[in-house]
């Protein structure tokens, strides 16, 4: 199979317009690059603005958002993210989204074989009833649920939340798109569950050949499953590169600091921290309304020095790790 | 399966003790009004003979319980005796005139659902606009006119003063064109009230279910925006609508009567009405039977409906898989 | 209160509404003073258009006409109070009972509400009348008993979820008497949605009352109401406009302006009470 060209966003900005005030700028020159078939995290705490990048890659953004520049480049096209209909001309098709409630996910007054249906009219216009009806059947089965025939005539209700999920999983795989979005897919399941979704999830990768993009709050599921990780925090992304390097060694003091944060602790790292059991961040997100101009992460910084609030840094390489890319002028 | 079956039986029991509630009622508040039966239930037109036969019929002479069981039995039948002034079995004379107050109650129903869906369908995808805007005033207006007034209204300006649409009556039997012609004025008079008032229904509704998560997945695969909102968020937009279809028809049958009244049409209205003014009770009675008749199995078949759009409502048997 | 009126003022429909129910109870209250006689009788004077003597312009026989509706008015609005009022009480009754005691009352107390509500409001009311004959007294009870199920449902329902709440359970084993409970404990919670839904319902008190008058089953003459004054309009529609057009017009703006009202209400109150444990 030959590599296709990665799916790249770039300099992706979404303001949030709200009546009588400033816009509140939720995402500020924010780029992805998302290799063929890898898993790439998205991860970022609580009002970061990651959903916000999936729905503007989606095209599903709130009524009153406005993007203000991006593009996409996805195969040979370049999508311009303000261009509502190419964004819609993606979506299951070239773009699928897994999102993160799956009772809430699905209709439910329809079955389970109205929604399979559906996302099979779309992505194969000319199929007929029964080759639809197969299909759906195969999907359904793949992603382990089984006695599939009944599974069709259910109503979302009837399912548990894990069989709802993989439902949803299976439509994706129904869609089979170049790039899956996964917000958040397990936030709302057991851990027990998880485990099992995220196989789903994983082995779609490998069945259809789609790249995931994970958006996750969790660093335990983004340093198990993915390949490359992105940290977002306000809407800026600080840091990007292969997730062993950046849990390892990350090259930006938030990254730093949240992976502090998460609980499991690498004793082997950081024997002093470990002794801790949490660490905290003191300060709270920056209002987005009112930005300085200069490093978002300034104001909460362990490290932060008066270079850092002369100018707004910009993402760039590492420059003994070339793959690798930090906003932080320290690190670099 | 069997299950909706257990349950739609369960609704027809309910349903048929209302009646049989309803009816033992009646019963009761006639037993509180002064006079004899005979008296109240055939007015100043009562006779000896009268008497004797309603003894006999419904047993006056017989304890209370045995009263009622007569009453009960004979009412189940559909045997409510005879029109003392017309000397016409009342259930015929019921039974003539209960098709006239259906199709109007009905088509009025018709007629607000036909319109008031659709307006308030597009106020919900264009929230805000200017459009959204005058429905919102404009249905308050709607719902807040009685419907007599209405009625009064539209017989003023479009048979007295336009001349267009007749006066009243049904329009002569065998002709549809003429009966509908008689059926515009009082369908409309009664539907206003309710295109408003669906409107303002199917706008919030439809607003809320558009901005759930399950709408949202349907655009995420790329399904046409028509088909998300006419066909995957309006039914479950329309579950209140079908909720309130019970109590619209309860209302708009006892709006026909007023309708009936204003533009003298012949039905279950003018009937009350006029025994009411000769006091000729035992018609009241029975046209109130009929119409509690109607409007409980009404109700019965909303709630079908609602279970079959809803499945959330329908307790199957289903247990969860894991 | 003032507070209170504030919330109601700056809701949606809140400010039009408290607008119009002003209005209509100006006419209904201070027109009266400074008005003509409604019974005046002044034949030759009969169906004359709006002038400055006359605003609303005379009826069949003479009769000022702005006097006659305020007069109508004020006996609509007093006549939806006591509609409600009796309602209100007879359900709230009703209901608790229900709540706080045994199976068997609340089966039958709930029995009795779905019967009642198995008939169309218009046709209990019609029904009653009939047989009890029409008059201002009867046509009140027979409202009142068409509307009672709701306030009985509504306030059952509420009765029922606080019965399990901690803090009746431990005055009940304090000892206090059921009536303190439901006086001290129980209604004051229920207060709220009870008032909502006796403010959306005003609307259509006014007009069945309206109704039944227009129809001779309700207020009789020489009383008036709004639906007496329609009728009498009526009846005359081939003679001249103007005597329908002012009950008329009234009758909408009350209508309007108490619906208004009470959505504005609800949105105020309600939201208040969710927060409430």
């Amino acid at each position: 199979m030959t590599d296709s060209p990665p799916i790249a966003l770039q300099g992706l900005s979404v303001d949030f317009l709200s009546a009588g005030e400033p816009p509140a700028r939720a995402l500020r020159d924010v780029s992805l690059t998302i290799p063929p078939r890898s898993i790439v995290g998205l991860v970022g705490e609580s009002g970061s603005g990651k959903s916000t990048v999936a729905m503007a890659m989606m095209g599903l953004l709130a009524p009153n958002a406005r993007v203000g520049a991006g593009r996409i480049d996805v195969g040979a096209r370049r999508i311009d993210c303000t261009d509502g209909a190419a964004l819609a001309g993606l979506r299951g098709r070239d773009f699928a989204m897994v999102f993160q409630d799956p009772s809430a996910s699905l209709n439910p007054t329809f079955t389970i074989g109205a929604h399979l249906h559906e996302v099979l009219r779309t992505r194969s216009p000319g199929s007929d009833r029964a080759e639809r009806q197969e299909r759906a059947i195969e999907a359904l089965r793949t992603v382990g649920i089984d006695r599939p025939e009944a599974r069709m005539r259910n109503h979302p209700h009837e399912l548990s939340g894990g069989m709802r999920q993989r439902v949803v999983i299976a439509m994706a795989l129904l869609a089979r798109p170049r790039l899956l979005i996964a917000d958040e897919p397990t936030t709302a399941l057991d851990v027990t569950v998880e485990a099992q979704v995220m196989a789903e999830i994983v082995a779609l990768r490998d069945q259809i050949g789609c790249s995931i993009l994970l958006i996750t709050h969790s660093l335990g599921l983004v340093a198990r499953y993915c390949d490359h990780v992105s940290v977002i925090y306000a809407g800026e992304v600080l840091e990007y590169g292969p997730v062993a390097e950046v849990v390892h060694a990350p090259a930006h003091p938030y990254s730093a600091d949240i992976f502090a944060c998460d609980i499991e602790i690498d004793a082997a790292r950081a024997p002093a921290a470990a002794e801790q059991r949490f660490r905290i961040i003191p300060g709270n997100l920056p209002g987005l309304r009112d930005l300085p101009a200069a490093c978002i992460y300034a104001p909460r910084c362990r490290k932060a020095v008066p270079a850092c609030t002369a100018g707004h840094p910009a993402l760039l390489p590492l420059t003994d790790e070339p793959e690798r890319e930090t906003r932080c002028i320290l690190a670099r | 399966m069997s299950d909706a079956v257990g349950i739609i039986w369960r609704r027809v029991l309910t349903g048929a003790l209302t009646v049989v509630g309803a009816i033992t009622l009646l019963f009761l508040l006639i037993q509180f009004v002064p006079g004899d039966l005979a008296s109240i239930l055939y007015g100043p037109r009562v006779t000896d003979a009268l008497r004797a036969s309603l003894a006999e019929r419904m047993g006056t002479d017989q304890p209370l319980p045995v009263q009622l069981y007569l009453f009960l039995s004979h009412a189940v039948r559909g045997d409510f005796g005879t029109n003392v002034i017309s000397g016409r079995p009342i259930l015929d004379e019921i039974l003539g005139v209960l098709p006239n107050t259906l199709a109007l109650a009905l088509s009025a129903l018709g007629l607000s659902l036909l319109i008031g869906i659709p307006l308030g369908a597009l106020a919900a995808v264009r929230p805000g606009s200017l459009a959204d805007r005058i429905l919102g005033a404009l249905s308050v207006v709607l719902i807040t006119t009685p419907s007599f007034v209405v009625a009064i209204l539209l017989l003023l300006v479009f048979s007295l003063a336009l001349d267009w649409l007749p006066v009243a009556g049904a329009g002569t039997p065998g002709d549809p064109v003429d009966q509908l012609a008689h059926l515009i004025l009082p369908t409309t008079a009664l539907a206003v009230g309710w295109i408003g008032y669906l409107a303002r229904l199917v706008r919030a509704s439809l607003l809320e279910v558009l901005a759930e998560p399950h709408v949202r997945t349907l655009r995420a695969y790329g399904v046409p925006e028509w088909r998300v909102i006419l066909i995957y968020a309006l039914r479950p937009a329309l579950i209140p609508v079908i909720a309130i279809l019970g109590m619209a028809l309860g209302d708009l049958i006892g709006g026909a009567l007023f309708a009936e009244l204003i533009f003298g049409r012949p039905g279950l209205g003018t009937l009350a009405y006029n025994a009411v003014v000769s006091r000729n009770f035992a018609v009241v009675q029975a046209t109130t039977t009929v119409i509690v008749l109607v409007y409980v199995t009404a109700n019965i078949a909303v709630d079908i409906l609602s279970g079959a759009i809803d499945p959330r409502f329908r307790r199957t048997a289903g247990e969860e898989a894991r | 209160m003032r507070a209170f009126l504030g919330r109601i003022w700056r809701e949606k429909g809140g400010r039009t509404g408290i607008l119009l129910v002003a209005l209509i109870l100006c006419i209904a209250l201070i027109v009266p003073l400074l008005a003509p006689d409604p019974n005046k009788i002044d034949v030759p004077m009969r169906f004359l258009p709006p002038s400055l003597l006359h605003p609303l312009g005379t009826d069949n026989l003479g009769r000022d006409l702005l006097a006659r509706v305020a007069v109508g008015t004020r006996s609509a609005l007093w006549i939806a109070c006591v509609v409600i009022a009796l309602s209100m009480a007879g359900g709230l009754t009703l209901g608790v009972i229900a709540a706080l005691s045994g199976r068997l009352v609340d089966r039958l107390v709930t029995g009795f509400c779905d019967i009642v509500s198995a008939f169309p409001s218009y046709i209990l009311v019609f029904s009653l009348v009939a047989l009890y004959g029409a008059g201002l007294g009867k046509l009140v009870v027979a409202i009142a008993l068409a509307f009672l199920p709701q306030f009985a449902r509504i306030t059952r329902s509420q009765a029922l979820t606080l019965r399990h709440r901690p803090f009746i359970e431990s005055a009940r084993l304090m000892g206090l008497p059921a009536t303190t409970i439901i006086r001290r404990h129980v209604l004051p919670n229920i207060v709220g949605p009870v008032i909502v839904l006796a403010s959306m319902n005003i609307p259509s008190v006014i007009t069945t009352e309206a109704a039944m008058s227009f129809i001779g089953l309700g207020v009789q003459p020489p009383q008036t109401s709004l639906g007496t004054l329609i009728r009498d309009g009526y009846v005359f529609l081939d003679q001249s406009w103007w005597p329908i057009i002012g009950a008329v017009a009234v009758l909408a703006i009350a209508t309007l302006g108490c619906t208004l009202l009470g959505e504005a209400l609800r949105d105020v109150v309600d939201p208040k009470l969710r927060r409430e444990p």
